[in-house]
């Protein structure tokens, strides 16, 4: 079957008065509900287009400067392909014209045995680490990771994590090994309240027929330091679908 | 309260005489303060809570319970403590009106990282523990809105007797060894109130009319000593107070934070003012005056009608002659007027303001929004002036300036930065009651503070022509309003499309619920709108889960599965075996109370009514090091 690449940019949601009327809605709700307000506003679009994206307001508006700026960014991913993972960045950057990002989290969603989600992280770690040197990532880390594979991945990487985010929505219950070696190795411990596949295909069945393979979703929240306020918050989505 | 002026208070024939003095000075003060400080920009988020908190000493034996005037003595041992090492104390202390309050905020205010929200409880327990240890025995520290026998007769340690015939407060119930003796403010306040006001301060508080409340009710004030005024100015079936002392001797909850301009601090001031009556609802706690169970819930009123300082002539109850202004409310009141250009049409009361001070303030660049603002606080006198301060340097002091802004006991307080400082323009929430545990006290002040930033993030507007906030505001002190009442709320608080031109109106009715929690397919509700701000952002383990129960407290009030502290003070004292259904508490009901909040402040006595299952949080005295390291890189002075 002949499929082709398509990006998908919300812009950012903050913007959308359906999405914060719904508040409270879980993120694959409101990743769903900001997909179906840029393709609304995109179906006139040249159906061949490779790339769309809202034309409400975009980012870039704020008159804070870049400095005052931290940016924080998950990179929803199923595969253990660097090329996807450098794409996802790349596009990152490219859609919040920057080329620094303060604080970025891998959520790697293929369910493997352990030793081989080891090998797939420390596949994608290696590219995180690139970034780092080449100073264009500060904090990195990971998501729902268990607390042994964490610890390898720790003492492997040459770049250490600084972040590791679990999934605390419904109890507050940390395992005590994560917590312990957090502490003593200066890791931040976050919580997220996202779902373990933020995207499945089969959630884009509604926008594009069956057929639908998600590549990565990218997820970047923009915050002003220090003064606990969000000034932009929006998603990339990279999709495969039936031509 | 801030640090306070010391001096000798002048009389009020003196302090008459120099109205005008410290008007004119105070307006060239602002304007010299505006001048400098309206183009600073990029302050950070800082903040900080006020705990006010009463000394109570119980005797077991008696089984009474008094108000225990040592605060100056403690004071002395806690501001000693902040002498000696000014930057390093965790806490600070300050005075308050009574000689048996205390008020205690954190040493340093907390900063604008999520993670700062997990520290707040922990530094009120250090705080509590602070005082805890300068108690004697039989003492406990309190932080309850109203002493519920406060001005009945024996209600202080040691005894004192009121003396309606002379001194500062001249009431029948209140004596004047209640007010706080360590500085003359207190004391100069009450009286120049008085003397201003040219008769005693007079409230009426409706009794809660339970089956053997007399009816009519109506108490012998003679046998108190009264001349015949008060008796002239009680009301029937109503609890009548006639002292600043009952009404600034309760305790208040307040949040002061800083904003990253003046049009920012601005929005923030305007935004909060319609959540005052419905942060105040939430809050209530103090169903109790004077012994006697009331009809209303809060502290709002009371404190109003006991800081009254206008005249006759300005409550329009004569002609203007001697005064300049008729003035509608009384100097403790909710705010007048929004300050933003958003809010701008939505000031729908007529402003009173002084035309000169306004056009002298238009003259030096000050818009018309923030002029009115300043020209309205300052339709008022000072009532507090010292001999030390009279003759000051305008371009350097704002002694005048904040003599006049500081006792204007606003719901909403918009403060300028001090002179030569390093703090930004701030904004202070001033209308919350105080709650009997510092969980309690935490939830509240961080859901504030988490509500500035989803309105800021989110570019919420939650206007409503100001007449409706207040009549919020009348209705959120009625007995049970949390579920009773119903609230005016703007509809749509999201969009910034216009509204209201195709016929529908902006607001309507809410109840506090539907305001905290959403009404489905209508309102998002506070709450879930801060749960969306939450996930957007980057908060540790820890925090995350203390926020989660400061929130789920707040959800469960609003909803009404938990009582308020109010209701549950209400429950507490007609289900005593001692209360014959007369709305009066005796000494012992009084004591037996009393007992049961200190035990469950203290952690001794569970109080799943009131606080649902669970009562404790992951506060830590400091932010996680990891976080603190890795913002430090980003931001070294966040």
């Amino acid at each position: 079957m002949v499929s082709r690449s398509l990006l998908i940019s919300t812009g950012n949601i903050l913007s959308f008065n359906e999405v914060k009327k719904k508040a409270g809605q879980n993120p694959t709700d409101e990743l769903l509900e900001s997909l179906r307000i840029v393709l609304k506003d995109s179906q006139s679009k040249d159906d061949a287009s490779t790339v769309l994206q809202v034309n409400r307001k975009e980012m870039h508006e704020t008159d804070v400067d870049r400095k005052e700026l931290k940016i924080t960014v998950k990179i929803f991913i199923s595969s253990p392909k660097a090329d996807s993972l450098k794409d996802s960045l790349e596009q990152v950057f490219h859609t919040l014209h920057t080329d620094t990002i303060e604080s970025l989290i891998i959520a790697y969603g293929k369910v493997e045995p352990s030793e081989d989600i080891l090998k797939s992280l420390q596949s994608l770690w290696t590219v995180l680490e690139e970034y780092v040197k080449a100073g264009k990532l500060s904090s990195i880390g990971v998501s729902d990771v268990d607390t042994d594979v964490f610890i390898e991945l720790f003492q492997w990487a040459n770049v250490k994590p600084n972040i590791v985010q679990i999934n605390l929505a419904t109890c507050c219950v940390v395992p005590p090994a994560l917590q312990v070696f957090t502490k003593e190795n200066d890791v931040q411990l976050l919580t997220h309240s996202d779902p373990c596949q933020i995207l499945t295909n089969d959630a884009l069945d509604e926008f594009f027929g069956p057929g639908v393979n998600v590549h990565w979703v990218a997820r970047y929240q923009v915050h002003v330091k220090c003064r606990g306020v969000l000034s932009s918050k929006g998603y990339l989505v990279y999709i495969n679908k039936p031509a | 309260m801030g640090l306070l002026s010391e001096g000798n208070p002048l009389s009020w024939e003196e302090t008459k005489k120099l109205s005008d003095h410290v008007r004119k000075h105070g307006v060239i003060q602002f304007i010299n303060l505006y001048k400098i400080l309206r183009d600073r920009q990029g302050d950070v988020l800082k903040w900080g809570d006020e705990v006010e908190y009463i000394l109570v000493k119980f005797d077991d034996d008696k089984k009474t319970a008094k108000v225990s005037l040592r605060a100056e003595e403690i004071l002395g041992v806690l501001n000693a403590k902040e002498h000696e090492n000014p930057t390093g104390v965790k806490s600070l202390w300050r005075p308050e009106f009574g000689a048996y309050m205390v008020e205690g905020t954190p040493g340093k205010p907390y900063g604008g990282l999520l993670a700062h929200f997990n520290v707040v409880e922990a530094n009120m327990k250090y705080r509590r523990q602070e005082v805890i240890e300068l108690l004697h025995p039989g003492e406990a520290l309190m932080s309850i809105t109203n002493f519920p026998r406060l001005g009945v007769l024996d209600f202080t340690d040691p005894p004192t007797k009121p003396t309606p015939n002379s001194g500062a407060t001249r009431s029948l119930f209140f004596p004047d060894e209640a007010i706080y003796q360590g500085h003359p403010r207190f004391k100069s306040l009450t009286r120049n109130i008085r003397q201003r006001r040219g008769e005693k301060v007079a409230v009426n508080i409706p009794i809660y009319k339970d089956e053997n409340v007399p009816r009519p009710f109506k108490e012998d004030l003679f046998a108190l000593g009264d001349d015949g005024s008060s008796t002239k100015a009680a009301k029937e079936d109503h609890v009548y107070m006639d002292a600043m002392g009952l009404g600034m001797g309760c305790c208040c909850l307040q949040v002061t934070f800083q904003a990253c301009n003046i049009q920012e601090a601005r929005t923030l001031y305007d935004q909060l003012a319609p959540l005052c009556p419905i942060m105040l609802a939430l809050t209530a706690a103090s169903p109790f005056f004077r012994g006697y169970v009331t009809d209303v819930d809060c502290r709002w009123n009371v404190i109003s009608g006991l800081s009254d300082c206008r005249t006759e002539e300005e409550r329009g109850l004569k002609p203007l002659k001697e005064n300049k202004f008729r003035i509608n409310k009384s100097r403790y009141d909710s705010i007048d007027s929004y300050l933003s250009e958003q809010g701008d049409k939505y000031n729908d009361v007529p402003l009173i303001y002084d035309k000169e001070i306004y056009n002298q303030l238009l003259d030096n660049g000050i818009d018309r929004l923030l002029a009115q603002h300043v020209a309205h606080l300052f339709i008022r006198d000072s009532v507090s002036l010292f001999s030390e301060k009279i003759h000051q340097n305008d371009l350097e002091d704002t002694d005048h300036f904040e003599n006049i802004q500081s006792t204007n006991w606003q719901t909403m307080r918009f403060k300028p930065p001090p002179p030569n400082s390093s703090i930004g323009w701030r904004v202070e929430f001033r209308p919350c009651e105080v709650q009997i545990t510092d969980f309690e006290n935490a939830a509240i002040v961080c859901f504030v503070v988490l509500v500035t930033r989803v309105i800021l993030s989110y570019k919420l507007n939650l206007l409503i022509p100001i007449s409706k906030v207040d009549e919020n505001m009348a209705k959120a002190q009625k007995r049970d309003a949390l579920k009773v009442e119903k609230f005016w709320f703007r509809n749509d608080i999201t969009s910034d499309a216009k509204q209201g031109d195709g016929g529908e109106p902006e607001y309507t009715e809410f109840t506090v619920n539907e305001v905290i929690n959403g009404k489905d397919g209508v309102f998002p509700g506070l709450i879930p709108l801060v749960n969306s701000y939450l996930a957007s952002m980057d908060v540790d383990a820890d925090t995350h889960c203390t926020v989660q129960r400061y929130l789920k407290l707040i959800q469960r009030r609003a909803a009404g599965e938990l009582l308020t502290t109010a209701a549950w003070l209400r429950k507490e004292v007609t289900t005593h075996p001692e209360y014959k259904k007369d709305s009066i508490i005796t000494e012992r009901i009084n004591y037996d109370l009393l007992k049961k909040i200190h035990n469950i402040e203290i952690g001794e006595q569970s109080c799943p009514d009131l606080l649902g299952p669970c009562t404790t949080s992951k506060t830590t005295e400091t932010i996680p090091a990891a976080v603190a390291k890795a913002e430090k890189l980003l931001t070294p002075d966040c």
